[in-house]
């Protein structure tokens, strides 16, 4: 079978699966709620040389706890493209997305996990809320962007140039020349190690998922109403919060065009069951 | 759950009773089947052994966790 036809398929099996979980194409999704909602248990599993796997026969998957959002994220919409397809149990390597190590299954699983996460509609419009065209859009757009997808800055890169074909092969080599850790600098003022969430009044949707100790740029009248995050600071795109405790905490701007988000906290790295990775814990200490 | 911490704290210490309806309660839950938390798993099971051999790579005490988990987990009914 050619990659074209594996590629159909493949975007096929991403519009169905949105169906099912009555979701358009122009939405962003999380990807751990939707497995959960077609009845797929997510398991996070550490393990540093961990990679992801999908056991035939359960109805679960397991996504790496050590690995980046993004990375664990597309990690989650790979295996659920094998529970999806029928194909049968899977340990994937830590570069199964590589091009030159794939199989047919591999590369209809990476095809399908793309287009759930990425389809056109939910790209164009993500640019289109914020008043930018994709070809012309700047690395922070391109952040933002693959924030509120829930995909790393590099793979929503790769998949506007060459399945999308919204940037040019040169704008591709100009935003991957500037590396994640360079756009958080420059939105923060500062250098992080942690994952940096940017979501302006266009993020709609889904939650905003931290750790603790992860960091969100939210819109400068922000008001929270909950005790897992906290703001900790200004910058020149609005109030950094920061997660602090395992919860939920609600993000407010009280104006009369108002804009809320969910922050949804979890333990760093959490090892378990996904369903459970934001319940508060009881005995955790409150934060200084 | 609907119960008081002190119940889960008296059960994990063997001092309560577990009923059948609980147990099914708690594997449900965890998402574990209940013959495990009974201490009954099936070791030959195909799919666990797959992993054991695919995820060689890992350091070994990440292997026996995983497996371990995978052992515990309840399949789909067939």
């Amino acid at each position: 079978m050619t990659r074209v036809r594996l590629a159909r398929i493949g975007l096929r099996g991403a519009i169905e699966v949105r169906r099912r979980a009555g979701i358009d194409r122009d939405t962003p999704i999380c990807i751990y709620d939707l497995a959960e909602a077609l009845g797929i248990e997510v398991w996070f599993f550490g393990g540093s040389s961990f990679a992801g796997m999908y056991p035939h026969g359960y109805n679960k998957l397991f996504v790496p706890a050590e690995r980046p959002a993004g990375r664990k994220a597309f990690t989650c919409a790979h295996e659920l493209a094998h529970w999806y397809f029928g194909h049968g149990s899977r340990v994937e390597e830590m570069d199964f997305d590589r091009s030159d190590q794939d199989t047919p299954e591999e590369l209809l699983a990476n095809t399908f996990a793309s287009y759930l996460l990425m389809p056109r509609a939910a790209v164009t419009t993500a640019f289109f809320r914020r008043n930018v065209e994709p070809h012309t859009a700047d690395p922070i757009d391109i952040y933002s962007v693959a924030c509120q997808l829930g995909v790393g800055y590099e793979t929503l890169l790769q998949h506007m140039r060459w399945s999308l074909n919204l940037i040019s092969l040169a704008r591709l080599t100009d935003l991957l020349a500037i590396p994640p850790k360079e756009i958080r600098r420059a939105l923060l003022g500062r250098s992080t190690t942690g994952y940096l969430v940017l979501a302006g009044p266009e993020w709609q949707t889904v939650a905003i998922d931290l750790e603790i100790g992860d960091t969100a740029v939210l819109p400068t009248q922000i008001r929270l109403n909950g005790r897992s995050a906290k703001i900790v600071g200004q910058c020149l795109y609005g109030t950094v919060v920061e997660g602090t405790r395992t919860g939920l905490t609600q993000a407010l701007v009280d104006t009369d065009d108002g804009w809320s988000a969910m922050l949804r906290v979890s333990r760093r790295q959490y090892s378990g069951r996904g369903a459970y990775r934001h319940l508060e814990d009881p005995d955790e200490d409150e934060p200084t | 759950m609907d119960y008081h911490r002190p119940t889960i704290s008296e059960i994990e210490a063997g001092r309560r009773r577990v009923t059948t309806e609980e147990l099914a309660v708690f594997a449900r839950l965890y998402g574990v089947a209940a013959n495990w938390l009974l201490g009954d798993s099936d070791e030959r099971d195909p799919v666990v052994e797959l992993a054991a051999r695919e995820l060689s790579k890992l350091k070994k005490d990440d292997l026996d966790r995983f497996l371990r988990i995978l052992r515990s987990m309840k399949k789909l009914d067939r």
